[in-house]
């Protein structure tokens, strides 16, 4: 019974000064959404060891573009800044968060490949951060016909760049594969131009 | 026509760590400063500098301040091809590829890394962040056709600049060579010195070793007063200046100024001004002297311009063998005997340098066969930028503004990455073997072993 009992106050005690060593840490920082849609509230969560602060800066979106001035950045953007002090010392980590209208265009692009039958192909997968976004039109930006794959569904773009709303309603998050005949020049990217807007 | 030899007495070489061109020298076209040199145009939105990630397009942006970043940016040879991009359908690198192998990189610590909009890869300064790097490019000659040699990491570049050849193609922890240039220069009784702020690079090097604890390695702190005062008879040929490293062992105030990341570029700036105030002040030996800066690689930056297509196999067992250059880096020619403003648009890799000296100091004007063979796959020699025959008598001053720079002090006591565990074993092993002659040439290893030892309890 002693031995049991000295054993739980040497733990303790061992835990104690565990506890009581070392710099800050910073377990997690869960910063979601990390894409607002308009003016959406942010919800932060923390699990630290130490003294937390934390800070947002704002980089207000710049569109007009001349010498001398910021480079274009398409939306604003909240840098959320978690930093933890313990023992004169600091740890540091950060999200940032695109703030972007309720309605907006971007482009989805990926790189081209050769595919077995000879046409190109680009694929890939639009992060999981758009979820909160679905397609309104979409329309060929490559200047040549582009036929689209997302969501289980597929539509044909022409190569003037006239939107089509075939695809409306699917979320813009997910796999997308994109087709274009190998004809030259060949580009080793292809790109859709995607009118997008808050998910209801 | 006075040859090369008739109109340089001394060669200045200072070696900075990991930026790309773009990022650094980007702002001189962008700003329309010195709009022949081929760095960024504005729109920055434009095909030929996007970087994709998960369907997103990113693109370059401007600094507004100099802060230290989060962390280093991943350049080992994998993470250097990835950021190349190249393609199978078009043949050739798209320089698309920066963003994403960042963003692979920091989700191995940080599963939920998120980019936002201005990736750190992607970010150039202006000419009030890097008003050194600026001023000397808009008072002597930038080269915008600089790449590093290897689409690799530190260690490879490094030493293929200081030896000519490298045998390995990654990080090792010491570097093993059977010559380097501090070699050469003694077999063919040149002069030399290498002013050090900080444990020397050479360190890495145990050939070097004899040479690292000897007075040839001086205290950057001399140079200007070697420069104003030294006797001519003893004054050195060559001069490598070496900045403080950002991977080598720190303690206190100790701050590196190599500009490698995650370090904010203002120590480096400080640094540059200090050098080039130093090397510039004896007017008369200013005129006969040629002040190189370059970098060894591009340390995960972005740049727009693809990869020259010359190829190099690695003298090591087993060879590898890189089909292009490394990304292109900043290079500045800076002495009398280049015209104000001036572009050398000369393709040139770390060879130009020794290109230079085999012409002044070597055999037949060669410096080494395997650099004459990097010279056959049409790389430029230094000297091809030196275009005046007679030397300017203006000394511009550098600009004396205030360099603002964002930073922690810290004391990092355990190597995190493997540069930091090379520079940390050969501190250790010089310690170990030659503890008195290492105490007296570099004290802050001194002080930074006893904090280590006393931290690992």
């Amino acid at each position: 019974m002693r031995t049991s009992l000295s054993r739980f106050v040497a733990l303790v005690l061992l835990l104690a000064f565990a506890s009581g060593c070392g710099g800050p840490k910073i377990r997690s920082f869960d910063v979601q959404p990390v894409v607002l849609c308009g003016p959406e509230a942010v919800h932060v969560d923390w699990d630290v060891v130490g003294d937390a602060r934390l800070e947002v800066r704002v980089d207000p979106a710049m569109s007009a573009e001349s010498a001398g001035q910021l480079a274009d950045v398409p939306a604003d953007t909240l840098t959320f800044l978690l930093v933890v002090e313990r023992r004169g010392k600091e740890a540091v980590r950060q999200v940032a968060v695109l703030q972007i209208p309720e309605q907006f265009t971007r482009d989805v692009v990926f790189r081209t490949d050769l595919a077995p039958d000879g046409s190109l192909v680009a694929a890939g997968e639009v992060d999981a951060k758009w979820d909160g976004f679905e397609i309104e039109t979409l329309a060929s930006a490559s200047g040549r016909e582009i036929t689209v794959e997302h969501a289980g569904r597929q539509d044909s773009l022409a190569d003037d760049g006239v939107p089509s709303s075939a695809l409306a309603g699917l979320p813009l998050a997910g796999a997308w594969i994109l087709r274009t005949a190998a004809v030259e020049p060949l580009p080793d990217r292809l790109r859709v131009r995607v009118d997008i807007r808050c998910r209801p | 026509m006075p040859s090369i030899r008739d109109r340089i007495d001394t060669v200045v070489y200072v070696m900075m760590e990991n930026r790309s061109f773009d990022h650094m020298l980007g702002h001189l076209s962008y700003d329309r400063i010195l709009p022949e040199a081929d760095g960024l145009v504005p729109p920055v939105r434009q095909e030929a500098y996007e970087n994709l990630m998960g369907g997103d397009t990113y693109y370059p942006f401007k600094h507004r301040v100099d802060n230290r970043l989060g962390f280093d940016l991943p350049h080992e040879w994998q993470e250097v091809a990835a950021q190349l991009a190249y393609s199978k359908v078009t043949k050739r690198h798209t320089m698309s590829g920066f963003v994403e192998s960042f963003v692979k990189h920091a989700r191995l610590t940080d599963p939920g890394y998120d980019p936002g909009a201005r990736p750190d890869p992607l970010g150039f300064f202006p000419e009030r962040l890097v008003p050194i790097h600026s001023f000397l490019a808009q008072n002597f000659t930038v080269c915008d056709r600089w790449f590093c040699p290897l689409p690799a990491a530190t260690q490879p570049n490094k030493t293929f600049a200081l030896c000519g050849f490298t045998p390995y193609h990654e990080n090792q922890t010491l570097i093993s060579v059977d010559t380097i240039l501090l070699d050469w220069l003694e077999r063919r009784q040149v002069r030399w010195r290498v002013y050090h702020d900080g444990l020397s690079f050479f360190a890495l090097y145990p050939r070097a070793w004899r040479h690292v604890l000897s007075s040839r390695f001086r205290d950057i702190e001399f140079l200007l007063h070697d420069c104003l005062d030294e006797a001519d008879a003893t004054f050195p040929q060559v001069i490598i200046v070496e900045p403080s490293y950002e991977s080598a062992p720190h303690i206190g105030p100790d701050q590196p100024n190599d500009n490698h990341a995650p370090l904010p570029v203002g120590f480096g700036e400080e640094f540059l001004r200090r050098v080039y105030e130093a090397v510039s002040a004896n007017a008369d030996r200013w005129r006969r002297t040629v002040l190189i800066v370059s970098y060894d690689e591009h340390g995960g930056f972005w740049d727009h311009v693809p990869p020259l297509r010359i190829p190099y196999t690695t003298t090591g067992t087993p060879p590898h063998t890189f089909e292009t250059t490394g990304v292109r880096v900043p290079a500045l020619i800076v002495s009398p005997l280049v015209e104000p403003g001036s572009v050398c648009h000369k393709p040139m890799d770390h060879s130009a340098p020794l290109q230079l000296l085999g012409e002044l100091f070597g055999h037949q004007g060669k410096y080494s066969r395997p650099v004459t063979e990097r010279a056959a796959q049409g790389l430029a020699s230094v000297a091809d930028a030196l275009t005046r025959q007679v030397p300017r008598d203006d000394r511009p001053a550098a600009p004396s503004v205030a360099i603002q720079a964002g930073a922690t002090l810290e004391t990092r006591l355990a190597p995190q990455d493997p540069m930091q565990t090379a520079f940390e074993t050969a501190a250790l092993q010089l310690l170990e073997k030659e503890p008195a002659g290492t105490a007296a040439k570099y004290p802050e290893v001194v002080h930074w072993k006893h904090a280590k030892d006393r931290a690992e309890g």
